[in-house]
C-alpha cells in the first residue's frame, strides 16, 4: 500500500474517532431536550448507538492499520512502494477536485449555463483534449443540448446566477426560445 | 370472470397500439435514466407523471411501468461499462459486471445481466399475476417490528458485500448510519447535527450521497489514470456467450429471483436490498465465493434476476393494498390516484381489466426489456469512443443536475460534492463506500421502525424476538452475518491462518 493511502486508512480513524467524542455532546442544539422525552431510547438514543458504533469499528480499524502497517514496514514492502509513488497524479487529482467544486459552488453565482460550459471547456482541457475546435464544440453543444433537455422538456428551474449572469442567462433562453 | 378470461381482457389491453406504444416509450426512456450516472429512474418516473395527467390510466400505468421494469435494469449498463451504477440496486453489478469489462467480456456481460434481469423480472410479473391476493395477505401481517427486522436484515448484508475486512465496511456502514440521522428525529421533531444549518434539517438525501460518492468520485479517478475508454472498454470478438452457456448459469438466476421476488414483497426492502442480498447468498451458494469481485458471471446473474424480480412482486403490496414499498411505487400510486383510481382489494373486484392489464404489461415489459437493453446498450457503447475528459464532464455535470433535481436545491449539489471528494479519497485508499451508502439508505428507515416499533409495545425492547415474523428475520440476519464471516474466520484462525481472505468484490 502506497503512503498516501496508508495515511487516509490510519488518519479516517483517528478522524472518526475524534468526530464521535465531538458530535457526542452536539446532538442537538439543546442537549437537555433530548433526554426530557418520556421514552425508553428517545430522540437522541439512536445517534448515540450509532456514534458508539462509530467509535468502536474506528479503533478496531485504527489498531488493525497499526498492526498492518508496523508489519509492513518490518518487511520493507512499505518503503519500497514510497519511494516509488509518484506526484503527478496526486497534483492532478487535487487540481480535477478543486475545478469540480469550483464548478459546483460557482453556479448559484454564474448561472448553470455559463458555469457548465466554463466547466466543460476546462475539464476538456485538463484531460489533455487539445483541439480547440473540439473543446468549443463540447462545451457550447454540450451546454445547448442540455439546457434543452432540463429546461425546456424537464422544466427544471436550474440556477441563472446573478447579475449580470442572470441577465446574460435569459437572453440565452431567449436566443434558443426556451424562455 | 375465471383466470384465463381475466388473462385475455388484460392482453387485449395491454396490446393495444397505443398502449403498447407508451409501453415501448416508458421502457426506452427508464433504460436511458437508468443507464445514465445521476438520473435514476425515480426521477424519470417523477418528471413523467405530468405527462400522465392526459393519458387514459391504463396507458399511464403502462408508461409509468415500463419506465420502473426499464429504470430497474437501465443501471447495470452504466455500472457493468463505466463502473458507475446508474441506481443503487446496480451496485453489485459493479462488482462482477466491471471486472469483466476490464477483461473484454462487456458483451458477454450485459447479455448475462440482460437475460437474468429478463428472467427475474418476468417470473416476478407471472407471481404478481397469479398469488397477489396470498402474498399481500401475508404483507399484511407486517408490523413495525418486521419491518424493522427487514431492515436489519438488509444492513446485515453489509457484511457479505465487503471489500475488505468486516470491520472496515462496518466503519464505512456506520458512517453512514450516521449520515441517516442528520435532521430532525421522525418521532419527536428535534433537529439532530444540523448546526443551525436550515437546509438539512430534512436530512441528507441518499440519492445525492449515492451520485457523490460514486459518479464523481469516479470521474476524478478516471482523469488521474487518464486511460484509453476505446482500447479499455471495446469488447473483445469471439467473447459472446451462447444460450447454452446462458442456460448454464440457470440455478444462480432461478435464486436470484427466488430472492428477489421475496424480498420485492417487504415494502421498504426493494431491489437494491434484493440484489445485495442475492449477491450475498449467491456467493456462499455458488461455491465461488474467494472468486467473487473478480468478473464471475454466476456473481453478475444473481443479484441482475433478483433486482428485476423485485419490480412485480413490489407491486402486490401496492395494487392490493395500496401500500407502496418504494419510491417507484409511490409514484404509481400517484398516477392512480390522480386518475381517481384507489388501489386495494376492491379493484380487483371492480375493475378486473385494468388490474390483469396491468399485469399483462409488466410481463410484456420485462421480454420487450432486453430489446430496449440491448439497444441503449448498443448506444451507450458508442459513448466509449468518446476521449474519458468528455464523458467524464458530461457524468459531472449530470450528476450536479441529478443531485440538484432531488429537491431543486443547490446545498444538495453542494453535499454532492462533499462526498465525491470523499468517495475520490475512499477509492484512492480502497475503504469500501458501498457500506456507507446502505448505512445512509437503510438507517433512516431502521430507526423509524424501530422507534414506532417501541412506542406501540410499551417500549419493550423484546418485541423484535418475541414475534415469530420479525425474530425470524433477525435470526436470517444473524445466521447470513456468521456464514458471511465464517471464510474470514477460517482464514483468521484455521490452518491458512495470518493471510487476508477476500470476503467479497475487489
Amino acid at each position: 500500500m502506497s503512503f498516501s493511502n496508508r495515511a487516509i486508512r490510519i488518519g479516517l480513524p483517528i478522524g472518526s474517532l475524534g468526530l464521535c467524542a465531538y458530535l457526542w455532546f452536539h446532538i442537538a442544539s439543546n442537549n437537555a431536550a433530548l433526554d426530557a422525552v418520556p421514552n425508553a431510547v428517545g430522540p437522541g438514543g439512536w445517534p448515540r448507538a450509532m456514534l458508539i458504533g462509530l467509535a468502536i469499528f474506528s479503533a478496531l480499524t485504527l489498531v488493525s492499520e497499526l498492526i498492518e502497517w508496523r508489519r509492513s514496514i518490518r518487511s520493507g514492502v512499505e518503503v519500497a512502494i514510497a519511494a516509488k509513488e509518484p506526484n503527478g497524479s496526486q497534483a492532478m487529482a487535487l487540481v480535477g477536485v478543486a475545478i469540480i467544486l469550483a464548478y459546483g459552488f460557482s453556479i448559484p453565482y454564474i448561472g448553470f449555463a455559463v458555469a457548465t460550459m466554463a466547466f466543460l471547456a476546462t475539464w476538456c482541457l485538463l484531460g489533455r483534449v487539445r483541439s480547440p475546435i473540439t473543446v468549443l464544440s463540447v462545451s457550447i453543444i454540450g451546454t445547448i443540448v442540455l439546457l434543452y433537455m432540463f429546461v425546456a422538456v424537464a422544466k427544471m428551474p436550474l440556477n441563472r446566477g446573478v447579475e449580470p449572469f442572470n441577465s446574460a442567462t435569459i437572453s440565452l433562453y431567449r436566443a434558443l426560445r426556451i424562455y | 370472470m375465471d383466470l384465463a378470461t381475466l388473462f385475455l381482457n388484460g392482453a387485449i389491453g395491454a396490446f393495444q397500439p397505443h398502449n403498447f406504444l407508451i409501453l415501448i416509450t416508458g421502457l426506452m426512456v427508464g433504460t436511458i435514466a437508468g443507464a445514465l450516472p445521476g438520473i435514476s429512474f425515480v426521477n424519470a418516473m417523477a418528471m413523467a407523471l405530468p405527462f400522465t395527467y392526459v393519458m387514459e390510466p391504463v396507458t399511464a400505468m403502462c408508461f409509468l411501468g415500463g419506465i420502473y421494469v426499464g429504470g430497474v435494469f437501465g443501471g447495470s449498463i452504466s455500472s457493468i461499462l463505466i463502473n458507475i451504477p446508474g441506481t443503487p440496486a446496480s451496485l453489485p453489478a459493479c462488482w462482477d459486471g466491471y471486472p469483466m469489462t476490464t477483461k473484454g467480456l462487456s458483451t458477454r456481460a450485459l447479455r448475462i445481466a440482460i437475460t437474468a434481469s429478463a428472467t427475474g423480472g418476468f417470473f416476478s410479473a407471472v407471481m404478481l399475476a397469479v398469488a397477489s391476493p396470498p402474498f399481500a395477505a401475508f404483507a399484511l401481517r407486517f408490523d413495525q417490528p418486521e419491518f424493522f427486522a427487514a431492515t436489519i436484515l438488509g444492513l446485515a448484508s453489509v457484511v457479505a458485500i465487503a471489500k475488505d475486512l468486516p470491520v472496515l465496511s462496518a466503519l464505512s456502514m456506520f458512517m453512514g448510519l450516521l449520515i441517516g440521522t442528520i435532521g430532525i428525529d421522525p418521532m419527536y421533531g428535534i433537529p439532530r447535527f444540523t448546526f443551525g444549518v436550515s437546509e438539512i434539517q430534512s436530512g441528507i438525501n441518499f440519492t445525492v450521497v449515492m451520485i457523490g460518492l460514486f459518479a464523481i468520485g469516479e470521474v476524478v479517478d478516471l482523469l488521474v489514470r487518464n486511460v484509453d475508454l476505446k482500447k479499455k472498454f471495446a469488447p473483445v470478438a469471439g467473447k459472446q456467450i451462447s444460450w447454452w452457456e446462458l442456460w448454464g448459469l440457470r440455478n444462480s438466476i432461478m435464486r436470484g429471483t427466488g430472492l428477489g421476488c421475496m424480498i420485492g414483497m417487504i415494502p421498504g426492502a426493494g431491489a437494491t436490498v434484493g440484489a445485495v442480498l442475492a449477491y450475498g447468498v449467491e456467493r456462499q451458494a455458488s461455491g465461488r465465493g474467494a472468486e467473487f469481485g473478480t468478473g464471475v458471471e454466476e456473481a453478475l446473474a444473481a443479484p441482475e434476476a433478483a433486482k428485476n424480480a423485485t419490480t412485480g412482486a413490489a407491486m402486490i403490496p401496492l395494487l392490493t393494498l395500496g401500500i407502496p414499498g418504494s419510491a417507484a411505487t409511490a409514484i404509481m400510486l400517484a398516477a392512480m390516484l390522480i386518475h381517481g383510481i384507489a388501489p386495494g382489494p376492491l379493484l380487483f373486484r371492480m375493475d378486473p381489466t385494468l388490474v390483469y392489464t396491468i399485469f399483462v404489461s409488466m410481463m410484456v415489459a420485462n421480454l420487450l426489456m432486453i430489446v430496449a437493453a440491448v439497444l441503449v446498450a448498443r448506444g451507450f457503447s458508442t459513448l466509449m469512443r468518446v476521449p474519458p475528459a468528455i464523458l467524464g464532464a458530461f457524468i459531472i455535470v449530470l450528476s450536479v443536475i441529478g443531485a440538484y433535481g432531488v429537491r431543486n436545491n443547490i446545498f444538495d449539489v453542494y453535499v454532492c460534492l462533499v462526498f465525491g471528494v470523499l468517495g475520490f479519497i475512499m477509492k484512492r485508499a480502497n475503504f469500501p463506500s458501498a457500506p456507507l451508502v446502505l448505512g445512509v439508505i437503510l438507517g433512516p428507515l431502521a430507526e423509524r421502525y424501530f422507534l414506532t416499533s417501541l412506542a406501540n409495545y410499551d417500549d419493550n425492547f423484546w418485541i423484535f424476538v418475541q414475534r415469530p415474523i420479525s425474530g425470524t428475520i433477525l435470526a436470517l440476519a444473524a445466521m447470513f452475518v456468521l456464514w458471511s464471516l465464517y471464510p474470514v474466520i477460517k482464514s483468521r484462525f484455521g490452518k491458512g491462518a495470518g493471510a487476508k481472505a477476500p470476503i467479497g468484490p475487489q
